[in-house]
């Protein structure tokens, strides 16, 4: 009995810390220019943050928490904490996970693998900058983590079949995978529909005091020349870090086009192609006026009406948890911009970041880009969006700045997960294959957190400023 | 009876598989082993599942499936498995998830009983407890993980038997079985007796002469303990030391000498949270310890 209750105490320990940190920071003496209410915002925000960094229990609890802790302490009325949980970007997350569920079970992969042997050739650079380029152009549209999950099996077939020493193997798949993870990541930056941060930070712009409405093709214009700048250099990264040997990848290409050529053609996968397109074509569109989120939960049905996926394929295939997650993270968020908590860390942080210099322009971008990578490293990207979202913007709002802008530069951050496992799905699939080390990812992260870091601020002082949302 | 072996980090498979397959089939017992891999965070795992179901089509297996099937490969090599036409396993059950997540594949034993091969996704000393929890087994082997916190963490809060293996060395294998006479060394003399018989190992006895536990106290439970071991068939030998518990013991153990201990029972809730005797030994003997509670 004794055992049992202190195993369960010590396997839940970082629940307990942060519920004892969450409690502190609400029994502190209130500082100047807090409410109460965003007080209890903060203190619900360090537990939130402790149980992201931590995962002491399943995080589905944490996102209904939150939405107790809301009602609790005042902040929101026990009617308007509800509906604070399902917004436009909920739906669109949703939508967007159910039609990446969906285009999993249609074996797209061997065409996938024909289609980029067929654009780039045998060569094994070639073929590690195709890669690179395809996965983060497809992230884009449907994910990081359906994309490394596709790719990855085509990454690992062209390293085993091409009868390299088990050494060679090792490097050249290395170069792969790390390569597709980050592009993968990357990837997910480059549309609305790529990643759930980017909904969040869409959300927070659209939601009070802000008021900013961000279309999908404004963020195409805005992220892609990011995308298509670093994708190149990933590879060449990853590439110039793990040294492969090997030149050419022809035997395993010859059999590759072997085995994905017998899958060829079937009118499921053109069907599904014409749905996703479809889609693509409804964001930009229709966007505007339904609401992306509409046309998103559209293509998915859409998927479910034609017969390409049963609802129990798509009840297995999307992590409703994480939904919910998703949808607790944006009310806490929103909560902090109505408290005025976002604006007072903002302010804290602006006074402590001034004398530093740090305070306008692309100093104070640097920060945000910076501070957001660094905490998707830790705790995974969407979390990390909506945690630093609304302090972001606030500082942005305090500044002068675009606060669009700086809502942009905080989503690019968050796609630079370079670091960890942890920071990305696409980094935990290729780590699952058991052909890339922990340590691989430090090896190059470096090296892509400053060639990234570099090339967003170039583009937020040349580029970035030619638009205003 | 039921083993549970967990496939270690620091220990050849092919080494563990061989110990506890030959254990398993000396007891007729029924084998577990288990893999754990790291968890992801809750918000990848399906994706990390739909990669492991995309990779097997492709005919590849990821980093923990492929740690089963190395074990599958060694049963098989070892003959501790029914081979069917083409010399592939037979199974019982196919590869499935259970009710609690884990994956599992059961493989007909040689005498007819099973060998699990299982697959759960956590912490290593935190999937072990649950583990032990949800089902009776008589006995852990735990392949020596990347860390001593996890092997405190397993002889803490699991309840069965756990044999520490850190390091096996080719050849023959002995017991040294530490002994006071008390309920849990006379529990962990009988354990190691059953296991150096299936072995065909030789069996020490020592008693330590240490805190109140006097040369004649030492020299009566050693009599106690050679007289049963007489009666059980079993190749022994009696010896008594003089000085720190700790050291003379370590002293006497080599990379073949399998340590045997049992925790006392009094100190329960020192050892949950100050660590106990068997834990410092555990990461100090140069070969397996049996810990037995």
């Amino acid at each position: 009995m004794l055992r049992t209750f202190l195993f369960e105490l010590i396997r839940r320990r970082y629940f307990f810390l942060a519920i004892a940190l969450g409690g502190l920071v609400l029994v502190l003496p209130r500082p100047e220019g807090l409410t109460a209410q965003g007080q209890g915002t903060l203190a619900l925000l360090v537990f939130a943050v402790v149980c992201f960094l931590t995962d002491p229990v399943p995080l589905p609890a944490v996102a209904l928490l939150i939405g107790v802790g809301e009602v609790v302490f005042g902040i929101k009325s026990p009617q308007a904490m509800p509906r604070s949980y399902m917004s436009g970007a909920v739906f669109f997350i949703l939508g967007s996970l159910m039609i990446g569920a969906a285009l999993v079970h249609q074996k797209l992969d061997r065409r996938i693998a024909l289609f980029l042997v067929k654009i780039t050739g045998t060569g094994f650079k070639r073929v590690t900058l195709g890669l690179s380029l395809l996965a983060a152009v497809l992230a884009s549209f449907v994910g990081p983590h359906v994309v490394a999950a596709t790719l990855m099996p085509v990454a690992l077939v062209l390293v085993r079949r091409n009868g390299a020493p088990p050494e060679e193997e090792k490097k050249m798949a290395r170069t792969l995978l790390v390569a597709l993870a980050y592009s993968a990541a990357l990837g997910g930056f480059g549309t609305l529909s790529g990643s759930a941060r980017n909904a969040i930070m869409m959300e927070y712009l659209r939601s009070r005091p802000y008021g900013i409405q961000v279309d999908y093709l404004e963020w195409v214009l805005l992220a892609y020349p990011m995308l298509l700048l670093t994708a190149p250099l990933i590879a060449l990264v990853c590439i110039w870090t793990f040294r492969a040997g090997t030149k050419d990848l022809s035997r395993a290409v010859a059999s590759l086009r072997e085995d994905a050529g017998r899958s060829q053609g079937s009118a499921q996968a053109w069907l599904s192609g014409a749905i996703v397109l479809l889609t693509l074509v409804g964001f930009f569109t229709l966007g505007k006026r339904m609401g992306i989120g509409t046309v998103a939960v559209l293509g998915a049905t859409l998927f479910l009406v034609t017969g390409l996926v049963t609802w129990e394929q798509l009840d297995k295939g999307v992590n409703w948890g994480v939904v919910l997650l998703y949808a607790a993270a944006i009310s806490l968020g929103i909560s902090m911009s109505e408290t005025g908590a976002a604006q007072w860390v903002a302010r804290t942080v602006l006074n402590g970041l001034a004398p530093l210099g740090f305070r306008h322009g692309l100093p104070l971008l640097f920060v945000v880009g910076l501070l957001t990578m660094l905490t998707a490293n830790v705790m995974s990207g969407g979390p990390s969006v909506s945690v630093i979202g609304p302090v972001v913007l606030a500082l942005g709002a305090l500044s002068g700045e675009d606060v669009a802008l700086v809502g942009v530069m905080c989503a690019a951050g968050s796609s630079f997960s370079y670091f960890t496992i942890m920071a990305n799905p696409a980094n935990s699939i290729v780590y699952s294959s058991g052909w890339v080390h922990p340590k691989d990812f430090l090896r190059t992260g470096w090296k892509m957190a400053l060639v990234s870091l570099f090339l967003v601020l170039l583009l937020a002082g040349l580029y970035w400023p030619l638009f205003s949302l | 009876m039921e083993l549970l072996a967990v496939v270690g980090e620091e220990v050849s498979t092919r080494d563990l598989v061989r110990f506890v397959g030959i254990v398993g089939l000396g007891f007729e017992a029924n084998v577990t082993f288990l893999a754990v891999t790291p968890g992801s965070r809750l918000e990848f795992r399906s994706h990390t599942d739909l990669a492991a179901d995309l990779l097997h089509e492709w005919e590849m297996e990821t980093a923990a499936m492929k740690k089963l099937a190395l074990v599958e490969e060694h049963l098989v090599s070892f003959r501790m498995v029914m081979a069917g036409e083409g010399g592939a396993p037979i199974t019982r059950a196919p590869l499935h998830r259970r009710k609690d997540g884990a994956l599992v594949r059961e493989l007909l034993g040689l005498d007819g009983q099973t060998f699990r091969l299982l697959l759960r996704e956590g912490k290593l000393e935190e999937e072990v407890v649950i583990e032990t929890r949800e089902r009776a087994y008589g006995m852990i082997f735990l392949g020596m993980p990347r860390s001593w916190r996890q092997i405190y963490r397993v002889l803490q809060f699991t309840e069965p038997p756990v044999l520490v293996i850190r390091k096996w060395e080719e050849g023959e294998y002995k017991f040294l079985v530490c002994f006071d006479g008390s309920p849990p060394s006379w529990r962990a003399l009988r354990l190691a007796a059953r296991i150096a018989k299936v072995l065909v190992a030789p069996l020490e006895v020592c008693a330590v002469t240490e805190m109140g536990f006097s040369m004649e106290d030492a020299r009566k439970v050693l009599d106690k303990a050679s007289r049963y071991l007489e009666k059980a068939t079993i190749p022994s030998r009696v010896c008594v030391e003089d000085g720190p518990f700790e050291k003379r013991i370590l002293a006497k153990a080599d990379a073949s000498t399998i340590l045997t201990l049992g925790t006392s029972r009094k100190s329960q809730v020192r050892q949950l949270l100050l660590g106990a005797a068997p834990l410092r030994l555990a990461s100090r003997a140069p070969g397996p310890v049996l810990v037995v509670k």
